[in-house]
Protein backbone atom coordinates (compact mmCIF):
# COMPACT_ATOMS: atom_id res chain seq x y z
CA UNK A 1 0.00 0.00 0.00
CA UNK A 2 1.03 3.22 -0.78
CA UNK A 3 -0.39 6.44 0.32
CA UNK A 4 -0.54 9.03 -2.80
CA UNK A 5 -1.98 12.40 -3.18
CA UNK A 6 -4.96 12.51 -5.67
CA UNK A 7 -3.15 15.24 -7.83
CA UNK A 8 -1.66 13.58 -11.03
CA UNK A 9 -3.93 10.22 -10.88
CA UNK A 10 -7.50 11.36 -10.82
CA UNK A 11 -10.10 14.33 -12.84
CA UNK A 12 -11.81 17.12 -10.67
CA UNK A 13 -14.20 19.67 -11.28
CA UNK A 14 -15.95 21.64 -9.21
CA UNK A 15 -18.77 24.20 -9.29
CA UNK A 16 -21.50 25.84 -6.59
CA UNK A 17 -24.89 26.43 -5.71
CA UNK A 18 -25.09 29.13 -3.32
CA UNK A 19 -22.64 28.62 -0.65
CA UNK A 20 -22.24 24.95 -1.29
CA UNK A 21 -19.51 23.53 -3.15
CA UNK A 22 -20.27 20.89 -5.78
CA UNK A 23 -17.59 18.59 -6.89
CA UNK A 24 -16.23 15.27 -8.92
CA UNK A 25 -13.84 13.44 -8.35
CA UNK A 26 -13.07 10.81 -10.90
CA UNK A 27 -10.88 7.53 -10.93
CA UNK A 28 -8.22 6.66 -13.67
CA UNK A 29 -9.26 3.36 -13.55
CA UNK A 30 -11.13 0.42 -10.90
CA UNK A 31 -8.70 -0.17 -8.59
CA UNK A 32 -7.99 3.52 -7.75
CA UNK A 33 -12.34 3.81 -7.77
CA UNK A 34 -12.47 1.76 -5.32
CA UNK A 35 -9.80 3.46 -2.95
CA UNK A 36 -11.68 6.66 -3.76
CA UNK A 37 -14.90 4.44 -2.99
CA UNK A 38 -13.62 3.54 0.78
CA UNK A 39 -11.90 6.44 1.64
CA UNK A 40 -13.81 9.49 0.57
CA UNK A 41 -15.94 9.19 3.13
CA UNK A 42 -18.28 12.72 3.90
CA UNK A 43 -16.00 12.88 7.60
CA UNK A 44 -12.84 12.14 5.57
CA UNK A 45 -13.59 14.97 2.91
CA UNK A 46 -14.49 17.29 6.06
CA UNK A 47 -11.69 17.01 7.66
CA UNK A 48 -9.61 17.90 4.29
CA UNK A 49 -11.33 20.83 3.79
CA UNK A 50 -10.98 21.90 7.41
CA UNK A 51 -10.98 25.91 7.45
CA UNK A 52 -12.61 26.26 4.34
CA UNK A 53 -15.62 25.17 4.82
CA UNK A 54 -18.31 24.13 7.52
CA UNK A 55 -20.19 21.71 6.05
CA UNK A 56 -22.19 18.97 6.16
CA UNK A 57 -20.73 16.61 3.51
CA UNK A 58 -22.96 14.16 1.22
CA UNK A 59 -20.67 11.77 -0.99
CA UNK A 60 -22.61 10.11 -4.09
CA UNK A 61 -20.46 7.29 -5.97
CA UNK A 62 -20.70 7.31 -9.82
CA UNK A 63 -19.55 3.68 -10.81
CA UNK A 64 -20.22 3.48 -13.99
CA UNK A 65 -17.82 6.69 -14.66
CA UNK A 66 -15.86 6.06 -11.60
CA UNK A 67 -16.75 9.13 -10.14
CA UNK A 68 -17.34 10.05 -6.54
CA UNK A 69 -19.65 13.42 -6.25
CA UNK A 70 -19.48 15.56 -3.14
CA UNK A 71 -21.85 17.93 -2.40
CA UNK A 72 -20.42 20.42 0.41
CA UNK A 73 -22.08 22.80 2.08
CA UNK A 74 -21.18 26.21 3.59
CA UNK A 75 -18.01 26.41 2.16
CA UNK A 76 -17.95 29.36 -0.10
CA UNK A 77 -18.02 32.15 2.16
CA UNK A 78 -21.85 32.73 1.87
CA UNK A 79 -21.95 32.26 -1.63
CA UNK A 80 -20.61 33.71 -5.11
CA UNK A 81 -22.36 36.81 -5.26
CA UNK A 82 -22.10 37.29 -1.34
CA UNK A 83 -18.43 35.96 -0.78
CA UNK A 84 -15.51 38.44 0.20
CA UNK A 85 -13.13 35.62 -1.75
CA UNK A 86 -11.14 35.98 -4.84
CA UNK A 87 -12.36 32.85 -6.06
CA UNK A 88 -16.19 33.47 -4.56
CA UNK A 89 -17.37 30.39 -6.90
CA UNK A 90 -14.93 27.78 -5.56
CA UNK A 91 -13.80 27.01 -9.50
CA UNK A 92 -10.30 25.98 -8.09
CA UNK A 93 -11.74 24.38 -5.03
CA UNK A 94 -11.15 20.90 -7.27
CA UNK A 95 -8.01 21.35 -7.41
CA UNK A 96 -7.51 21.36 -3.80
CA UNK A 97 -8.86 18.19 -3.45
CA UNK A 98 -5.94 16.60 -5.34
CA UNK A 99 -4.23 17.46 -2.27
CA UNK A 100 -6.21 14.83 -0.57
CA UNK A 101 -4.03 11.76 -0.09
CA UNK A 102 -5.54 8.20 -0.12
CA UNK A 103 -3.71 4.35 0.22
CA UNK A 104 -3.83 2.56 -3.01
CA UNK A 105 -2.25 -0.63 -3.46
CA UNK A 106 1.05 -0.79 -5.05
CA UNK A 107 -0.26 -2.64 -8.00
CA UNK A 108 -2.90 -0.18 -8.46
CA UNK A 109 -0.50 2.31 -8.47
CA UNK A 110 2.06 0.67 -10.82
CA UNK A 111 -0.81 0.15 -13.30
CA UNK A 112 -1.60 4.22 -12.88
CA UNK A 113 0.42 6.59 -15.02
CA UNK A 114 1.04 9.72 -13.11
CA UNK A 115 -0.10 12.59 -15.28
CA UNK A 116 1.51 15.83 -16.06
CA UNK A 117 2.04 18.69 -18.51
CA UNK A 118 5.86 19.59 -19.87
CA UNK A 119 7.55 21.87 -17.67
CA UNK A 120 7.38 25.42 -18.81
CA UNK A 121 9.86 27.28 -20.15
CA UNK A 122 9.81 31.09 -19.59
CA UNK A 123 11.52 33.74 -21.83
CA UNK A 124 13.11 36.36 -20.10
CA UNK A 125 10.51 39.37 -20.14
CA UNK A 126 11.31 41.50 -23.10
CA UNK A 127 8.95 43.44 -25.03
CA UNK B 1 -34.45 3.16 -41.78
CA UNK B 2 -32.43 5.58 -39.53
CA UNK B 3 -34.27 7.33 -37.05
CA UNK B 4 -34.19 11.16 -37.54
CA UNK B 5 -32.24 12.96 -35.33
CA UNK B 6 -32.25 16.76 -34.62
CA UNK B 7 -28.62 18.42 -34.25
CA UNK B 8 -28.58 21.08 -31.66
CA UNK B 9 -25.17 23.31 -31.31
CA UNK B 10 -24.68 25.87 -28.05
CA UNK B 11 -24.06 29.23 -28.63
CA UNK B 12 -23.05 31.20 -25.82
CA UNK B 13 -22.37 29.66 -22.07
CA UNK B 14 -22.76 32.70 -19.88
CA UNK B 15 -23.18 36.73 -19.91
CA UNK B 16 -19.54 37.61 -21.27
CA UNK B 17 -18.88 34.74 -23.78
CA UNK B 18 -17.53 35.32 -27.31
CA UNK B 19 -19.84 34.34 -30.37
CA UNK B 20 -17.01 32.72 -32.50
CA UNK B 21 -17.79 29.15 -31.32
CA UNK B 22 -21.61 29.97 -32.06
CA UNK B 23 -20.58 31.18 -35.61
CA UNK B 24 -18.51 27.69 -36.65
CA UNK B 25 -21.65 26.23 -35.24
CA UNK B 26 -24.01 27.53 -37.27
CA UNK B 27 -21.92 27.53 -40.31
CA UNK B 28 -20.47 24.24 -40.49
CA UNK B 29 -22.50 22.52 -37.58
CA UNK B 30 -24.82 20.93 -39.32
CA UNK B 31 -27.55 22.01 -36.94
CA UNK B 32 -31.08 23.13 -36.52
CA UNK B 33 -31.16 24.96 -33.72
CA UNK B 34 -28.57 27.17 -31.33
CA UNK B 35 -29.12 27.53 -27.91
CA UNK B 36 -27.62 30.27 -25.85
CA UNK B 37 -27.46 30.66 -22.28
CA UNK B 38 -26.66 34.44 -21.16
CA UNK B 39 -28.13 34.07 -17.61
CA UNK B 40 -26.08 32.64 -14.06
CA UNK B 41 -27.22 33.43 -10.97
CA UNK B 42 -25.46 36.69 -10.46
CA UNK B 43 -26.56 37.70 -13.73
CA UNK B 44 -29.52 39.18 -13.41
CA UNK B 45 -28.17 41.33 -10.31
CA UNK B 46 -26.35 43.06 -13.13
CA UNK B 47 -29.14 43.19 -15.48
CA UNK B 48 -31.10 44.81 -12.69
CA UNK B 49 -28.35 47.85 -12.34
CA UNK B 50 -28.66 47.89 -15.83
CA UNK B 51 -32.23 48.52 -15.84
CA UNK B 52 -32.41 50.91 -12.77
CA UNK B 53 -30.24 53.26 -14.78
CA UNK B 54 -31.98 52.91 -18.32
CA UNK B 55 -35.86 51.07 -18.17
CA UNK B 56 -34.92 50.46 -21.62
CA UNK B 57 -31.99 47.69 -20.84
CA UNK B 58 -32.70 45.01 -18.58
CA UNK B 59 -31.26 42.16 -21.03
CA UNK B 60 -27.98 41.29 -22.24
CA UNK B 61 -26.24 43.23 -24.42
CA UNK B 62 -24.43 40.32 -25.75
CA UNK B 63 -27.35 39.80 -27.67
CA UNK B 64 -27.03 42.02 -30.40
CA UNK B 65 -23.21 40.96 -31.60
CA UNK B 66 -24.23 37.43 -31.19
CA UNK B 67 -27.01 38.06 -33.82
CA UNK B 68 -25.22 40.57 -35.77
CA UNK B 69 -22.64 37.31 -36.22
CA UNK B 70 -24.86 34.39 -36.68
CA UNK B 71 -28.42 35.89 -38.66
CA UNK B 72 -27.49 36.20 -42.11
CA UNK B 73 -26.07 32.30 -42.29
CA UNK B 74 -28.37 31.32 -39.71
CA UNK B 75 -31.14 32.53 -41.40
CA UNK B 76 -29.85 31.12 -44.85
CA UNK B 77 -29.87 27.55 -43.54
CA UNK B 78 -32.72 27.71 -41.85
CA UNK B 79 -31.08 27.65 -38.29
CA UNK B 80 -33.00 28.69 -35.49
CA UNK B 81 -31.86 31.08 -32.73
CA UNK B 82 -33.07 30.08 -28.76
CA UNK B 83 -31.65 32.72 -26.35
CA UNK B 84 -32.55 33.26 -22.58
CA UNK B 85 -30.90 37.07 -22.91
CA UNK B 86 -34.18 38.43 -22.39
CA UNK B 87 -33.38 38.87 -18.76
CA UNK B 88 -35.26 41.30 -17.00
CA UNK B 89 -36.64 42.62 -20.28
CA UNK B 90 -37.33 40.18 -23.03
CA UNK B 91 -39.36 42.84 -25.08
CA UNK B 92 -36.11 44.68 -24.98
CA UNK B 93 -33.85 42.33 -26.12
CA UNK B 94 -36.37 41.13 -29.13
CA UNK B 95 -36.28 44.97 -30.08
CA UNK B 96 -32.80 45.19 -30.00
CA UNK B 97 -33.18 41.58 -32.73
CA UNK B 98 -35.37 43.01 -35.15
CA UNK B 99 -33.03 46.31 -35.30
CA UNK B 100 -30.10 44.05 -35.84
CA UNK B 101 -32.17 42.25 -38.87
CA UNK B 102 -33.21 45.16 -40.01
CA UNK B 103 -29.86 46.64 -40.33
CA UNK B 104 -28.99 43.19 -41.98
CA UNK B 105 -32.24 43.30 -44.09
CA UNK B 106 -33.61 40.27 -42.83
CA UNK B 107 -37.20 41.82 -43.60
CA UNK B 108 -38.84 38.47 -42.53
CA UNK B 109 -36.92 38.05 -39.41
CA UNK B 110 -39.79 37.13 -36.75
CA UNK B 111 -38.72 36.95 -33.08
CA UNK B 112 -40.93 35.18 -30.41
CA UNK B 113 -41.27 36.62 -26.98
CA UNK B 114 -41.69 34.59 -23.64
CA UNK B 115 -42.35 36.17 -20.78
CA UNK B 116 -43.93 35.20 -17.14
CA UNK B 117 -41.04 34.43 -15.36
CA UNK B 118 -40.46 37.57 -13.28
CA UNK B 119 -42.51 37.19 -10.32
CA UNK B 120 -40.85 40.02 -8.18
CA UNK B 121 -44.35 42.02 -8.38
CA UNK B 122 -46.45 38.86 -7.55
CA UNK B 123 -44.61 37.12 -4.57
CA UNK B 124 -46.96 39.60 -2.05
CA UNK B 125 -50.21 37.90 -3.98
CA UNK B 126 -48.62 34.44 -4.17
CA UNK B 127 -48.01 34.91 -0.18
CA UNK B 128 -51.67 36.52 0.62
CA UNK B 129 -52.71 33.07 -1.38
CA UNK B 130 -50.85 30.66 0.72
CA UNK B 131 -47.79 29.37 -1.18
CA UNK B 132 -45.64 29.78 2.34
CA UNK B 133 -42.29 30.85 0.03
CA UNK B 134 -40.21 28.90 2.77
CA UNK B 135 -36.44 29.70 1.88
CA UNK B 136 -34.31 26.99 0.27
CA UNK B 137 -30.80 26.05 1.46
CA UNK B 138 -31.70 27.78 4.38
CA UNK B 139 -32.32 31.71 3.50
CA UNK B 140 -33.44 34.03 5.59
CA UNK B 141 -37.56 34.20 5.88
CA UNK B 142 -39.50 35.65 2.92
CA UNK B 143 -40.60 38.89 5.49
CA UNK B 144 -37.22 39.42 5.97
CA UNK B 145 -36.09 39.73 2.75
CA UNK B 146 -38.91 41.33 1.07
CA UNK B 147 -37.71 44.69 1.35
CA UNK B 148 -34.55 44.04 -0.20
CA UNK B 149 -35.39 42.25 -3.05
CA UNK B 150 -33.91 43.56 -6.39
CA UNK B 151 -35.26 41.18 -8.44
CA UNK B 152 -37.04 37.51 -8.55
CA UNK B 153 -37.55 35.15 -11.52
CA UNK B 154 -38.99 31.53 -11.85
CA UNK B 155 -37.35 29.03 -13.72
CA UNK B 156 -39.71 28.29 -16.48
CA UNK B 157 -39.54 24.84 -18.22
CA UNK B 158 -39.44 24.07 -22.10
CA UNK B 159 -43.23 24.08 -22.79
CA UNK B 160 -43.70 28.21 -23.57
CA UNK B 161 -40.32 27.34 -25.70
CA UNK B 162 -42.16 24.41 -27.79
CA UNK B 163 -44.94 27.12 -27.74
CA UNK B 164 -42.77 29.96 -29.52
CA UNK B 165 -41.10 27.67 -31.77
CA UNK B 166 -44.95 26.61 -32.95
CA UNK B 167 -45.30 29.97 -34.34
CA UNK B 168 -42.33 29.95 -37.01
CA UNK B 169 -40.66 32.61 -35.42
CA UNK B 170 -36.93 32.61 -36.62
CA UNK B 171 -35.69 33.35 -32.99
CA UNK B 172 -37.22 33.14 -29.54
CA UNK B 173 -36.22 35.21 -26.42
CA UNK B 174 -37.19 33.94 -23.15
CA UNK B 175 -36.28 35.65 -19.66
CA UNK B 176 -35.58 33.02 -17.44
CA UNK B 177 -36.04 29.37 -18.33
CA UNK B 178 -34.35 26.31 -16.96
CA UNK B 179 -31.05 26.16 -18.69
CA UNK B 180 -31.13 22.58 -19.66
CA UNK B 181 -35.21 23.24 -21.03
CA UNK B 182 -33.92 25.81 -24.17
CA UNK B 183 -32.07 22.50 -25.33
CA UNK B 184 -35.26 20.05 -24.46
CA UNK B 185 -37.92 22.56 -26.36
CA UNK B 186 -36.27 22.01 -29.71
CA UNK B 187 -35.99 18.17 -29.44
CA UNK B 188 -40.47 18.01 -27.83
CA UNK B 189 -41.11 20.69 -30.60
CA UNK B 190 -39.36 18.56 -33.52
CA UNK B 191 -39.92 15.02 -32.19
CA UNK B 192 -43.47 15.22 -30.29
CA UNK B 193 -42.15 13.75 -26.95
CA UNK B 194 -44.95 14.02 -24.65
CA UNK B 195 -44.87 15.96 -21.58
CA UNK B 196 -45.21 12.65 -19.15
CA UNK B 197 -42.47 10.76 -21.17
CA UNK B 198 -39.99 11.25 -18.21
CA UNK B 199 -37.16 8.69 -19.66
CA UNK B 200 -37.05 11.30 -23.21
CA UNK B 201 -37.63 14.32 -21.77
CA UNK B 202 -34.58 13.58 -19.22
CA UNK B 203 -32.45 12.72 -22.42
CA UNK B 204 -33.28 16.14 -23.45
CA UNK B 205 -31.99 17.39 -20.48
CA UNK B 206 -28.75 15.86 -20.16
CA UNK B 207 -28.26 17.23 -23.58
CA UNK B 208 -29.18 20.50 -22.90
CA UNK B 209 -27.02 20.06 -19.34
CA UNK B 210 -23.87 19.24 -21.47
CA UNK B 211 -23.90 21.92 -23.60
CA UNK B 212 -24.96 24.88 -21.77
CA UNK B 213 -21.50 25.60 -20.22
CA UNK B 214 -19.28 26.62 -23.47
CA UNK B 215 -16.38 24.40 -23.87
CA UNK B 216 -16.98 22.74 -20.31
CA UNK B 217 -17.47 19.25 -22.15
CA UNK B 218 -15.11 19.43 -25.09
CA UNK B 219 -11.66 19.53 -23.76
CA UNK B 220 -12.01 23.41 -22.09
CA UNK B 221 -11.69 23.86 -18.03
CA UNK B 222 -10.17 20.05 -18.59
CA UNK B 223 -8.69 18.80 -15.69
CA UNK B 224 -7.41 15.35 -17.53
CA UNK B 225 -4.54 16.10 -20.42
CA UNK B 226 -5.72 19.38 -21.00
CA UNK B 227 -2.56 20.01 -22.54
CA UNK B 228 -3.54 17.75 -25.16
CA UNK B 229 -6.48 19.18 -25.91
CA UNK B 230 -6.20 20.65 -29.82
CA UNK B 231 -6.38 23.74 -30.45
CA UNK B 232 -8.16 25.91 -27.36
CA UNK B 233 -7.89 29.37 -29.38
CA UNK B 234 -10.67 27.98 -31.73
CA UNK B 235 -12.59 25.70 -29.20
CA UNK B 236 -15.81 24.26 -30.49
CA UNK B 237 -19.06 24.22 -28.45
CA UNK B 238 -21.25 20.80 -27.95
CA UNK B 239 -23.64 19.67 -30.54
CA UNK B 240 -26.05 17.70 -28.97
CA UNK B 241 -27.04 14.91 -31.64
CA UNK B 242 -30.83 13.44 -30.61
CA UNK B 243 -32.74 10.67 -32.04
CA UNK B 244 -36.45 10.49 -31.45
CA UNK B 245 -36.37 7.62 -29.84
CA UNK B 246 -33.76 9.43 -27.10
CA UNK B 247 -30.42 8.12 -28.39
CA UNK B 248 -28.05 10.98 -27.68
CA UNK B 249 -24.66 11.83 -29.11
CA UNK B 250 -22.50 14.75 -28.02
CA UNK B 251 -19.66 15.81 -30.75
CA UNK B 252 -18.74 19.45 -31.86
CA UNK B 253 -18.21 21.32 -35.31
CA UNK B 254 -15.65 20.02 -37.55
CA UNK B 255 -12.62 21.77 -38.16
CA UNK B 256 -12.61 23.45 -34.42
CA UNK B 257 -10.33 23.02 -31.79
CA UNK B 258 -11.47 20.62 -28.51
CA UNK B 259 -11.65 17.08 -27.36
CA UNK B 260 -14.74 15.27 -27.02
CA UNK B 261 -14.19 12.21 -25.42
CA UNK B 262 -15.74 10.29 -21.90
CA UNK B 263 -13.17 12.39 -20.11
CA UNK B 264 -14.20 15.76 -21.06
CA UNK B 265 -17.82 14.87 -21.27
CA UNK B 266 -18.48 13.36 -17.80
CA UNK B 267 -16.47 16.60 -16.25
CA UNK B 268 -19.31 18.53 -17.29
CA UNK B 269 -22.48 15.84 -17.19
CA UNK B 270 -22.19 15.86 -13.56
CA UNK B 271 -21.01 19.63 -12.86
CA UNK B 272 -23.37 21.19 -10.24
CA UNK B 273 -25.92 18.24 -10.28
CA UNK B 274 -25.89 17.47 -6.93
CA UNK B 275 -28.00 14.46 -5.71
CA UNK B 276 -27.03 12.53 -9.84
CA UNK B 277 -30.27 10.19 -9.01
CA UNK B 278 -31.98 13.25 -8.72
CA UNK B 279 -31.44 16.47 -10.99
CA UNK B 280 -34.96 18.56 -10.41
CA UNK B 281 -35.35 20.31 -13.85
CA UNK B 282 -39.55 21.86 -14.03
CA UNK B 283 -40.06 19.37 -17.03
CA UNK B 284 -38.37 15.65 -15.49
CA UNK B 285 -37.00 14.59 -12.56
CA UNK B 286 -33.60 13.33 -14.06
CA UNK B 287 -30.98 10.23 -13.09
CA UNK B 288 -27.77 10.53 -14.02
CA UNK B 289 -26.52 7.92 -12.06
CA UNK B 290 -27.08 5.26 -14.43
CA UNK B 291 -24.99 7.34 -17.52
CA UNK B 292 -22.79 5.51 -19.68
CA UNK B 293 -20.37 7.41 -22.20
CA UNK B 294 -18.99 5.53 -25.20
CA UNK B 295 -16.55 6.99 -27.71
CA UNK B 296 -18.05 6.36 -30.86
CA UNK B 297 -15.71 7.60 -33.70
CA UNK B 298 -13.58 10.97 -33.23
CA UNK B 299 -14.90 13.65 -31.30
CA UNK B 300 -18.16 11.44 -30.72
CA UNK B 301 -19.23 10.84 -27.62
CA UNK B 302 -22.58 8.17 -27.13
CA UNK B 303 -24.11 9.13 -23.95
CA UNK B 304 -26.75 6.26 -22.52
CA UNK B 305 -28.60 4.90 -19.49
CA UNK B 306 -30.38 8.06 -18.87
CA UNK B 307 -33.76 7.90 -16.81
CA UNK B 308 -36.19 10.18 -15.76
CA UNK B 309 -39.28 10.74 -13.54
CA UNK B 310 -42.01 12.98 -12.46
CA UNK B 311 -41.36 16.58 -12.60
CA UNK B 312 -41.62 18.86 -9.92
CA UNK B 313 -45.52 20.63 -8.84
CA UNK B 314 -43.51 23.70 -8.37
CA UNK B 315 -41.13 25.64 -9.64
CA UNK B 316 -38.12 27.03 -8.48
CA UNK B 317 -37.75 31.11 -7.93
CA UNK B 318 -34.36 32.66 -7.46
CA UNK B 319 -34.31 36.35 -6.07
CA UNK B 320 -31.59 38.39 -5.08
CA UNK B 321 -31.09 41.13 -2.44
CA UNK B 322 -28.72 43.70 -1.61
CA UNK B 323 -26.56 42.37 1.18
CA UNK B 324 -23.96 45.13 2.00
CA UNK B 325 -21.10 46.62 0.18
CA UNK B 326 -17.72 44.79 -0.89
CA UNK B 327 -14.50 47.16 -0.46
CA UNK B 328 -11.26 45.39 -1.43
CA UNK B 329 -7.37 46.68 -2.22
CA UNK B 330 -4.97 45.07 -3.59
CA UNK B 331 -0.76 45.28 -3.01
CA UNK B 332 1.92 43.59 -4.05
CA UNK B 333 5.99 43.10 -2.68
CA UNK B 334 8.39 41.28 -4.32
CA UNK B 335 11.20 38.58 -2.77
CA UNK B 336 13.35 38.41 -0.28
CA UNK B 337 10.54 38.33 2.26
CA UNK B 338 7.37 38.74 0.55
CA UNK B 339 5.38 37.16 2.78
CA UNK B 340 6.58 38.76 6.18
CA UNK B 341 6.05 42.34 4.17
CA UNK B 342 2.59 41.94 3.07
CA UNK B 343 2.02 40.56 6.73
CA UNK B 344 2.99 43.63 8.23
CA UNK B 345 1.20 45.49 5.58
CA UNK B 346 -1.88 43.83 6.89
CA UNK B 347 -0.92 44.71 10.23
CA UNK B 348 -0.55 48.24 9.49
CA UNK B 349 -3.88 48.66 7.86
CA UNK B 350 -5.60 46.66 10.57
CA UNK B 351 -4.42 49.46 12.75
CA UNK B 352 -5.40 52.13 10.30
CA UNK B 353 -8.80 50.76 9.92
CA UNK B 354 -9.46 50.87 13.64
CA UNK B 355 -8.03 54.35 14.27
CA UNK B 356 -10.32 55.75 11.65
CA UNK B 357 -13.43 54.13 13.08
CA UNK B 358 -13.92 51.93 10.34
CA UNK B 359 -15.97 48.78 11.60
CA UNK B 360 -16.83 46.71 8.72
CA UNK B 361 -19.17 43.35 9.31
CA UNK B 362 -16.36 41.52 7.81
CA UNK B 363 -12.95 40.94 6.49
CA UNK B 364 -11.26 38.21 4.52
CA UNK B 365 -7.60 38.70 3.92
CA UNK B 366 -6.01 36.73 1.33
CA UNK B 367 -2.18 36.52 -0.01
CA UNK B 368 -1.73 36.08 -3.90
CA UNK B 369 0.98 33.18 -4.17
CA UNK B 370 -0.16 31.69 -1.64
CA UNK B 371 -3.46 31.14 0.11
CA UNK B 372 -6.19 32.85 -2.27
CA UNK B 373 -7.46 30.01 -3.63
CA UNK B 374 -7.10 27.13 -1.53
CA UNK B 375 -6.20 28.75 1.76
CA UNK B 376 -5.29 26.60 4.88
CA UNK B 377 -4.62 23.63 2.56
CA UNK B 378 -2.63 25.46 0.89
CA UNK B 379 1.42 25.04 1.85
CA UNK B 380 3.20 28.43 2.54
CA UNK B 381 5.95 28.32 -0.30
CA UNK B 382 9.42 28.85 0.76
CA UNK B 383 10.81 31.99 -0.61
CA UNK B 384 8.31 33.61 -3.16
CA UNK B 385 9.18 35.90 -6.07
CA UNK B 386 6.65 38.13 -5.03
CA UNK B 387 3.04 38.02 -3.29
CA UNK B 388 -0.23 39.97 -2.95
CA UNK B 389 -2.11 41.10 -0.27
CA UNK B 390 -5.65 41.20 -1.15
CA UNK B 391 -7.79 42.95 1.63
CA UNK B 392 -11.75 42.68 1.36
CA UNK B 393 -13.78 43.95 3.70
CA UNK B 394 -18.08 44.11 3.99
CA UNK B 395 -19.81 47.16 5.32
CA UNK B 396 -23.23 48.65 5.20
CA UNK B 397 -22.74 51.57 2.89
CA UNK B 398 -20.81 51.99 -0.09
CA UNK B 399 -18.89 55.03 1.47
CA UNK B 400 -17.40 52.88 4.01
CA UNK B 401 -16.41 50.19 1.63
CA UNK B 402 -14.64 52.96 -0.24
CA UNK B 403 -12.62 54.30 2.42
CA UNK B 404 -10.28 50.67 2.45
CA UNK B 405 -8.34 51.30 -0.94
CA UNK B 406 -7.55 54.66 0.13
CA UNK B 407 -5.45 53.54 3.06
CA UNK B 408 -3.54 51.42 0.50
CA UNK B 409 -1.25 53.95 -1.52
CA UNK B 410 0.39 55.94 1.28
CA UNK B 411 2.07 51.82 2.16
CA UNK B 412 4.60 52.22 -0.95
CA UNK B 413 6.59 55.25 1.07
CA UNK B 414 5.24 54.77 4.58
CA UNK B 415 5.06 50.74 4.94
CA UNK B 416 7.30 47.90 3.95
CA UNK B 417 9.62 47.70 1.26
CA UNK B 418 10.15 46.98 -2.13
CA UNK B 419 6.58 46.81 -3.06
CA UNK B 420 5.62 45.52 -6.21
CA UNK B 421 2.66 47.02 -8.29
CA UNK B 422 -1.11 48.36 -6.62
CA UNK B 423 -3.35 46.95 -8.79
CA UNK B 424 -5.86 50.01 -8.42
CA UNK B 425 -8.65 48.69 -10.91
CA UNK B 426 -9.22 45.98 -8.14
CA UNK B 427 -9.84 49.14 -5.43
CA UNK B 428 -13.26 49.36 -7.14
CA UNK B 429 -16.19 48.63 -4.33
CA UNK B 430 -19.43 46.70 -5.66
CA UNK B 431 -22.65 45.66 -3.97
CA UNK B 432 -22.84 42.33 -2.36
CA UNK B 433 -25.87 39.89 -3.24
CA UNK B 434 -27.38 37.26 -1.54
CA UNK B 435 -29.26 35.02 -3.58
CA UNK B 436 -32.54 33.72 -1.51
CA UNK B 437 -35.02 30.72 -3.59
CA UNK B 438 -38.37 29.15 -2.81
CA UNK B 439 -40.78 27.20 -4.92
CA UNK B 440 -44.02 28.20 -6.00
CA UNK B 441 -46.78 25.85 -7.16
CA UNK B 442 -46.37 25.77 -11.33
CA UNK B 443 -49.54 26.63 -12.14
CA UNK B 444 -49.44 30.18 -10.67
CA UNK B 445 -46.26 31.16 -12.63
CA UNK B 446 -47.59 29.56 -15.33
CA UNK B 447 -50.94 31.14 -16.02
CA UNK B 448 -49.44 34.49 -16.43
CA UNK B 449 -46.51 32.97 -19.23
CA UNK B 450 -47.01 34.70 -22.35
CA UNK B 451 -45.44 34.12 -26.00
CA UNK B 452 -46.12 36.90 -28.90
CA UNK B 453 -44.55 36.83 -31.93
CA UNK B 454 -43.03 40.17 -33.12
CA UNK B 455 -41.68 41.23 -36.65
CA UNK B 456 -40.01 44.30 -38.42
CA UNK B 457 -42.74 46.16 -38.08
CA UNK B 458 -42.76 46.42 -34.40
CA UNK B 459 -40.22 48.66 -34.56
CA UNK B 460 -42.02 51.01 -36.02
CA UNK B 461 -44.89 50.94 -34.16
CA UNK B 462 -43.14 51.44 -31.24
CA UNK B 463 -41.59 54.45 -32.42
Amino acid sequence: MARVALRGYCQVRSGDKGDTLDLTVFAPNDGFYRALEEQLTPAAVLEHFRGLARGPAEVYPLPRVRGIKIVLRNALGGGGPASLRLDAQGKSLAAAILRMTVEVPDEVLAATPFLRPPRAVLQAPGD
Amino acid sequence: MAARTVRIGAGLGFYGDLPFAAADAVRVGEIQYLCCDHLAELTMAILHKDRQRDPGAGYTRDIGLLCQTVLPVAMARGVRLISNAGGLNPYGAAREVLQVAARLGLQDLKVAVVTGDDVLDRLDLFRQEGAPLEPLDGGPPYEEVRPRLLFASAYLGAEPVVRALATGAHVVITGRVADASLFLAPLVYEFGWRWDDWDRLAVGVVAGHISECSAQATGGNFSGRWWEVPDMDRIGYPIAEVDEGGGLVITKPDGTGGLVTPDTVKEQLYYEVHDPARYVNPDVTADFSQIELVQEGPDRVRVSGIRGGPRPEVLKVTAGYHDGWLGQAVIGYSWPDALEKAQAAERIIRRQMARAGLNPEAVHVEYLGVNALHGPLAPIPDEPNEVYLRFAIRTRTREEAERLARLFPPLALNGPPYIGGALPGLARSRQLLGIWSTTVPREWVEQAVRVEVLGLDALERAG
